[in-house]
């Protein structure tokens, strides 16, 4: 049980940056309704994800694949314990 | 406590990998020529090798504790750990070639390292197919251990010995100064590489430990 209260906060860290990243698009996009997001620089600055020529978004995307790597090999470790278990 | 006491290197493994994904991303890193931000691959592309030569070495180790002790169970912890270093190397060679062609231009240039990283591959290669190619599992056992020695000494030269010695692309090789540059200009050794090296590592022997085990699974179904 121990197992999915950690796997809980792994995604509530995850989901956490998500959160953040649309609130601040939400409040951006309230304040110029009409302009497109992408292109405007202003809001290029607001943005963590936006910093450094967008190199956040790929870290934040390598990480996902990551975790979901660490997740599956989890699943695949969990699995085999069971086989073990009753195999013994 | 039990789940903690039972996985807690492969929970430092994710810990420490997912620190090298991220810090190798977003550490500065001197800007080399031909390089340039390329330099980041450190941190994955050559942990691939390392951790493939240290799976064909333990695999090495216990070869020989089956020839010493005739049990099972260290011919499939030997073969296991071939087959996951082996995985490693194949991953290893893909980025290699990703990343030669970014920066020597060409996917398989004509570097010492690159011959003896080929080389290493296909004597495993070789291992993988002389095991598939006998029935009798004494046999099997036996020759795959004995020649598995004798393509561990394969990989001491093809690695480390010909390509230090001779012209070559890679760092490290006889006359080139890439890596004291990137030692001196940062200290991204200490931070992100060693650790990588570490994490990637335990991974695979994660991997290897999953293979064994499934491995273990089957002989025993079969029996």
């Amino acid at each position: 049980m121990k197992l999915s209260s950690s796997l809980r906060y792994l995604f509530l860290l995850v989901a956490s940056f998500f959160t953040n990243s649309m609130v601040s698009v939400a409040q951006d996009s309230l304040q110029k309704p009409k302009q497109i997001i992408a292109a405007n620089s202003d809001f290029a600055t607001t943005s963590f994800l936006y910093e450094n020529g967008r190199i956040n978004l790929v870290v934040y995307v390598l990480a996902i694949i990551f975790v979901g790597i660490i997740l599956y090999l989890v699943r695949i470790e969990r699995k085999l314990s069971k086989l073990e278990k009753n195999n013994s | 406590m039990a789940f903690v006491k039972k996985y807690w290197w492969k929970i430092i493994t994710a810990m420490i990998l997912s620190y090298v994904v991220v810090g190798g991303l977003l550490t500065p890193v001197p800007n080399l020529p031909l390089l340039n931000e390329s330099a980041r691959n450190l941190f994955f592309h050559v942990p691939m090798w390392q951790s493939m030569q240290v799976c064909f070495f333990l695999s090495a180790v216990f070869a020989i504790v089956y020839l010493k002790t005739e049990q099972n169970k260290f011919d499939l912890i030997s073969t296991s750990f071939v087959e996951t270093g082996f995985y490693f190397g194949l991953m290893g060679l893909s980025t290699g070639m990703l990343w030669a062609s970014g920066t020597w231009g060409k996917a398989f240039p004509n570097d010492p390292k690159i011959w003896g990283a080929t080389l290493t591959l296909l004597a495993y290669a070789a291992y993988l197919i002389l095991r598939l190619s006998i029935t009798n599992k004494k046999q099997v056992a036996r020759i795959s251990a004995v020649y598995n020695i004798f393509a561990l000494a394969l990989i001491v030269p093809a690695l480390y010995i010909i390509p230090a010695r001779m012209d070559g692309l890679h760092p490290g090789s006889a006359e080139d100064e890439t890596l004291s540059a990137l030692r001196g200009q940062s200290n991204v050794f200490a931070h992100i590489f060693y650790p990588a090296m570490l994490g990637w590592v335990m991974l695979s022997l994660w991997l290897f430990d999953i293979r064994y085990r499934l491995k273990k699974l089957k002989t025993h179904e079969i029996k």
